[in-house]
């Protein structure tokens, strides 16, 4: 048997990850990030791995990578010269949105900048009805026109977005065509290739987005492509999308619009899997650093998608791991209002300067500074010379919240975690319930720097049964990338009556999709039986304006099936909203199919049990006002199959966990933490 | 420690409410509540006091405040006896306390029970697309009684143990466009309020009644307390501002929306003192309308963060004189009041410019462009009612330009996607386009407005418009220009565009377009200081045409884009004998109301 070697590779702001598995053997290391040249980052790694861990670039047979170059160009706007063709009438549509201010009670709202700006979106004549039929021909001359204006400008990529391309996508093609015969290097994305869904905005937006990225995700691909292969690397590099499937490097060069949550949607995937060995399938993941929290649903192992997410100020209507940022965080600044109440946020101290232990000219109180003054964190984390620098805490604390206030210290800065705790339980709740979701049926799994000196407290004020700490926190992503499948989406609106679908049109889409799906996987060497395939249909009561997903049983289609499909949305419907209208016609929206290629996770081993752990020290930390003479584990110490009761605190490389009096807490055989709330 | 505990009960209350909320707009049917959210939910304690509100909808602060209180007490000195456990009342009566914003929004109030006590009542209000009536979507623009914009429900117990009286629900769904639709709504509204009931129950199980109260006055009292300290800090006086509507569909005279705006050390009145007589029409606002309309800007200008609950609306106060439009009298029509109460956001800006120059803003769209379209699809021969609304210009900002195309003040409603709407009704959407040159000139200029033109190829419809701005257009501040006025009118490219006011429902011929052009924002500044590099790329964006540059702006941008630094200098300083200088209104007629009025600031 070959050995099996695979290498994830996620990039993030600060760190690099890497994550080697060689039958069963995880080797995990950590770099600093290279944010100028992040290609360099991946092939750093693989140096760095050859060196320490003795990693053969040669053996590895799938490298995986996460990466944050589409974010970065997006949310820097560092990307291409580009232009827009667009229906007569409508050039507008990209700018105008949906008509709303992004605050409401802010007068200096401001809404987002368009992709394009206003002198690079053209206008052509030609229109479709809403069932595709040509209404007006599409006028070639003026395409030409344009074409040449393209040229003459420089224009490096060009979005085409028609009205109803959706539907039939021939006149977006034809003005490809001529685009292309004009312009003979302009990058050109159609909306009819890369979100072929109704609403004119978002798709138009999307098609902006791809066109806009198209270039810089191009240059990016190919540059390390051809490092990884000049280190040795046999292995095709394939690319982490925001759906938490991973595709080939090449389809993520046409697609840079998929892959802008590559980097959360490979952490939300390890997590996921974590869990899921742990044997928890439903879990809320909560990835809080020192500005922010992200949090997401996984549920039944897979992680909940939306295509209804924001990326930066824009709404690309892509499928994404549904992450949903709370503004809470380590560095959250806590301060006394002029009602003479105790607030936690919404500013934060962020990383520069961060919190007062920090030492970096941070002056106002944080919740970092709450948990040090509480005995949570180790103050050698933070201070050679503890004690000068702990009372400029103290003093900082004593300023802003205690004097004000007109209590002690000690109390402040349990007060400060309490509120912060208050934040963050109401944010998971309204995303969990704004999801459908009853937060007390989901475990919880807390990573980031913050995450685990809160996880067990809110867990307890959640009703929350179980908290995993995951052992490999830092590079659960790393991980995420290499037990993901290779997935491909496919989809496009057809809307119509239901009772006027004919069942054979629909099975010739599904079967369209279906071969796509199929051949590009094989061109990637899955064998067909490790390719699955997941229709589905999105139907909604004709005159509701959302719609409901439903899966489609595989085969030809017939009335019969139909029927069946339309029955099971009723049942989906009265699932979700408490009721359903059998005798209501409904309306059929989209289209879609998943094609999946199986990737079968490394088996990953335990590590080996080296006996009881004991602490490695005891300090004084106060609960609920109460100082109790607390346990201190080391995360490295702990053994599978160790328990231990709280208080306690488990301090790892990159985090503190902190064990409430009264809860029980044990290592499962992966080194994961798992507490019972 | 009570300043934490307070603001952890805050948290925990306002999850209620929060709650709510999402179980109303995740299981709504409409687009209306489930996509624009126009809905809110709130909670009340054993005294009818407002203690707490998931605030979506600010219109719907003034209905709540109002109208639950009211209506429960005159149901009954004991409400205990008058009421059940699992009991919920609806409400949309205008004209019940100081008024609600009209007959779509509909309330259900429920009481909450414990230990066979009232200890509280959940409570929202969402705005249903229909409401019966004699114009589809609750907005006919020619009313002149209030029984001609639907059904009345003035208080009625409409629930028992959690469920509605069939016989109750029947009628008032059989008296609305749309029954099945509208019936999903209902049972929306009743799963949120259901919600509220058992987080506040557990709430009070867990903490006691008495504690529970207690925490609520002392979070009442912190409100208006914080509240109270932020108004201390504007400078006190009073401001006045006073604009014209176009009439009321009836009859189409100008009429004088006036407001003062007194702040005195921690108190505020808004005084509708000078406002124009009621109308025929339904240019009406209820009280507690225009309360809410004054109060968007205040509440934007004091920022978001400020718990809303009676302790939030204690500092102020409104004078609304009987017989006017913001206080007509019983019966009258209202369909029209949110185009009042959202000119009122633009006077209460204007009249705070002097006192707040750096945080106001200059006047915007100023009106809510109610449009609805009726026929019968040829397709399918049954009758279809659209209702949208179109965004317009915002108004400039000391040190930010107007947005373009967005809605106005309370208003922040999505639009109909073009492909949707096109799906759903046999028409062409022709143009959907910001209009060039309708932002209000200044240092910083004002948004720019819309122009959406709808086409109805193949059959006769109603077109119904419910809109205002025709005549006064939005005012700039500070030496800023006026933007354009609103336009809607009959084939516009045409030799003969007709003209449709603001208020009118037209049949349609095959064929025949309709236009609607909404306002652009307001100017702030002399335009003549604005920075010639802003003007340009305006020019290159084509938003402000070569000559507007130059008359407006004095700025002169060369056929190749630039700036031509020689002729803006000569033209600023207006030494070019051209007509028009930084001191002149060369406009014209769009500039109208610049330079003019009275107590807003030039």
């Amino acid at each position: 048997m070959t050995e099996d070697v695979r290498v994830g590779v996620d990039i993030g702001g600060t760190f690099t990850d890497i994550v080697a598995v060689r039958d069963g053997d995880v080797d995990v290391l950590k770099l600093p990030s290279t944010p100028d040249a992040p290609g360099q980052g991946v092939l750093d790694g693989l140096a760095e791995a050859a060196a320490t861990v003795d990693l053969d670039p040669g053996s590895v047979a799938f490298f995986s990578h996460g990466t944050t170059v589409a974010t970065n160009a997006l949310l820097e706007r560092d990307w291409a010269d580009t232009a827009l063709v667009t229906t007569e009438g409508f050039r507008d549509v990209l700018e105008i949105g949906r008509q709303t201010r992004p605050e409401l009670y802010d007068f200096r709202t401001e809404k987002p900048r368009p992709v394009v700006g206003r002198d690079r979106r053209y206008e052509v004549p030609g229109r479709l009805d809403e069932r595709g039929a040509e209404v007006e021909p599409l006028d070639e001359a003026a395409v030409r026109r344009v074409a040449r204006d393209l040229a003459a400008e420089g224009v490096e990529s060009v979005a085409v977005s028609l009205l109803f391309a959706f539907e039939n996508d021939a006149h977006e093609q034809r003005v490809a065509d001529l685009l292309r015969a004009e312009a003979p290097d302009l990058s050109v994305s159609l909306s009819s290739d890369v979100l072929p869904e109704i609403r004119e905005y978002e798709r138009t937006l999307a098609t902006a987005v791809n066109a806009a990225l198209e270039p810089v995700m191009d240059e990016y691909v190919g540059e390390l492509e051809r490092g990884i292969a000049d280190a040795g690397v046999g292995a095709d590099l394939k690319i982490m999308q925001s759906n938490g499937g991973i595709i080939t490097a090449s389809a993520a060069r046409d697609r840079p619009v998929d892959t802008l949550l590559s980097g959360p949607a490979a952490g939300v995937q390890g997590a996921a899997h974590v869990a899921g060995r742990a044997g928890l399938d439903d879990i809320v993941t909560m990835d809080m650093g020192g500005t922010s929290c992200d949090v997401s649903l996984v549920r039944g192992g897979e992680p909940v998608i939306s295509t209804e997410r924001s990326v930066g100020d824009y709404p690309v209507s892509v499928p994404t791991v549904d992450v949903h940022t709370i503004g809470a965080g380590g560095g959250s600044i806590a301060w006394a209002d002029e009602g003479d109440v105790l607030r936690v946020g919404p500013r934060s101290a962020g990383a520069d300067p961060g919190p007062i232990c920090y030492g970096r000219g941070g002056t106002e109180p944080t919740v970092t500074d709450a948990h040090l003054l509480l005995g949570r964190i180790d103050p050698g984390l933070f201070f050679d010379e503890g004690a000068a620098d702990l009372s400029a805490v103290r003093e900082g604390v004593r300023r802003a919240v205690a004097d004000p206030l007109g209590v002690t210290v000690a109390e402040a800065a349990q007060g400060i975690l309490d509120v912060a705790n208050a934040n963050m339980e109401r944010a998971l709740r309204v995303v969990s319930v704004e999801r459908g979701h009853d937060p007390r049926e989901f475990g919880l799994v807390a990573y980031g720097g913050a995450g685990p000196l809160h996880a067990c407290r809110l867990a307890a004020e959640l009703d929350v049964p179980r908290v995993l700490i995951p052992s490999a926190a830092g590079v659960l992503s790393a991980l995420g990338l290499l037990i993901s499948d290779i997935v491909y989406d496919y989809s496009t609106s057809m809307v119509r009556p239901w009772a006027a679908v004919d069942p054979s049109t629909l099975t010739d889409a599904f079967e369209r999709f279906e071969q796509r799906g199929r051949e590009r996987l094989a061109a990637e060497d899955r064998s067909p039986d490790a390719v699955t395939v997941d229709r589905a249909l999105d139907l909604r009561y004709a005159g509701q304006s959302f719609d409901l997903r439903v899966a489609v049983p595989d085969g030809d289609l017939d009335e019969t099936a139909l029927s069946r499909v339309a029955e099971r949305f009723h049942e989906r419907h009265e699932g979700r909203y408490g009721y359903a209208s059998p005798d209501e016609p409904l309306e059929l929206v989209t289209v879609r199919l998943q094609a999946r290629g199986v990737v079968d996770p490394p088996a990953l081993d335990p590590p080996a049990d080296g006996g009881a752990a004991t602490p490695a020290e005891e300090r004084t930390a106060a609960f609920d006002g109460t100082d109790h003479t607390t346990p201190v584990y080391r995360r490295a110490d702990l053994t599978p199959g160790t328990t231990f009761d709280g208080p306690a605190l488990v301090e790892g490389t990159e985090s503190t966990t902190v064990v409430l009096p009264g809860q029980g807490a044990a290592v499962d055989d992966l080194g994961n933490l798992v507490v019972e709330t | 420690m009570a300043a934490a505990d307070l603001e952890i009960f805050r948290h925990r209350l306002e999850s209620i409410v929060e709650e709510m909320g999402l179980t109303l707009q995740r299981t709504a049917y409409s687009t209306n509540i489930k996509i624009r959210r126009d809905h809110t939910c709130a909670l009340f304690d054993a005294d009818l006091r407002h203690v707490a509100q998931h605030d979506i909808a600010p219109q719907h602060i003034g209905t709540l405040i109002s109208l639950v209180p009211s209506a429960m007490r005159d149901r009954s000195s004991d409400l205990e006896r008058d009421l059940d456990p699992g009991d919920g009342v609806l409400i949309n009566d205008p004209y019940q306390g100081n008024g609600a914003l009209h007959l779509p929004d509909v309330v259900l109030v429920s009481p909450l029970f414990v230990d066979g006590e009232i200890v509280g009542y959940a409570a929202n209000s969402a705005h249903h697309v229909d409401i019966g009536g004699s114009a589809g979507g609750g907005i006919p623009p020619t009313s002149t009684e209030l029984y001609e914009e639907g059904l009345i429900l003035p208080g009625i117990r409409a629930v028992q143990n959690w469920a509605y009286e069939e016989n109750v629900l029947s009628l008032v769904t059989r008296n609305v466009r749309g029954s099945d639709e509208r019936r999903g709504d209902y049972e929306a509204q009743l799963g949120a309020n259901r919600i509220g009931y058992e987080r506040y129950r557990d709430l009070v199980e867990e903490r006691g009644a008495d504690a529970v109260e207690r925490s609520l006055d002392d979070l009442l009292d912190y409100t208006e307390r914080r509240l109270r300290a932020a108004i201390a800090d504007l400078p006190d006086g009073r401001y006045h501002a006073e604009d014209t509507m176009d009439g009321d569909g009836i009859e189409d005279e100008p009429l004088t929306l006036s407001l003062a705006v007194e702040v005195d050390g921690a108190d505020v009145t808004f005084d509708f003192g000078g406002t124009a007589a009621e109308n025929e029409g339904p240019l009406n606002c209820t009280p507690a309308l225009a309360f809410a309309g004054a109060l968007y800007p205040v509440m934007a200008l004091l920022g978001a963060d400020f718990p809303k609950n009676d302790g939030f609306y204690r500092p102020f106060e409104t004078i609304t004189p009987e017989g006017t439009m913001v206080n007509p009298s019983r019966d009258a029509p209202v369909a029209g009041g949110a185009e009042i109460a959202v000119r009122v956001g633009d006077l209460v800006l204007e009249a705070l410019a002097e006192a707040l120059p750096e945080e106001t803003v200059a006047a915007g769209k100023g009106t809510i462009v109610n449009l609805s379209y009726g026929g019968v699809d040829p397709r399918t021969d049954e009758d279809y009612v659209y209702y949208e609304t179109v965004a317009g210009g915002y108004g400039a900002r000391a040190e930010k330009d107007g947005m373009d195309a967005v809605q106005a003040h309370f208003q922040n409603t999505a639009n109909s996607p073009i492909e949707e709407l096109e799906t759903e009704i046999p028409l062409y959407v022709r143009r959907y386009e910001l209009i060039p040159d309708s932002a209000g000139a200044g240092r910083t200029r004002g948004g720019l407005g819309v122009r959406r033109d709808v086409e109805f190829y193949d059959h006769e419809a109603s077109f119904t418009v419910l809109a205002d701005r025709a005549t006064a257009p939005p005012r700039g501040l500070f030496g800023g220009r006026s933007g354009s006025t609103a336009r809607y009118c009959l084939d516009p490219d045409g030799d003969e565009p007709v003209d449709l006011g603001s208020k009118r429902q037209v049949t349609l011929d095959p064929g025949d377009v309709v236009s609607v052009q909404t306002p652009g924002g307001g100017g702030y500044g002399d335009p003549f200081d604005r920075d010639p590099d802003a003007v340009r790329r305006d020019v290159v964006n084509g938003t402000v045409s070569v000559d507007h540059a130059r008359e407006a702006y004095g700025v002169v941008v060369d056929e190749s884009g630039e700036v031509d630094e020689a002729a803006t200098a000569e033209r600023r300083a207006g030494d070019d004998g051209a007509a028009g200088t930084r001191t002149d209104d060369g406009d014209g007629a769009a500039d109208a109301g610049a330079g003019t009025g009275d107590g807003g600031p030039r």
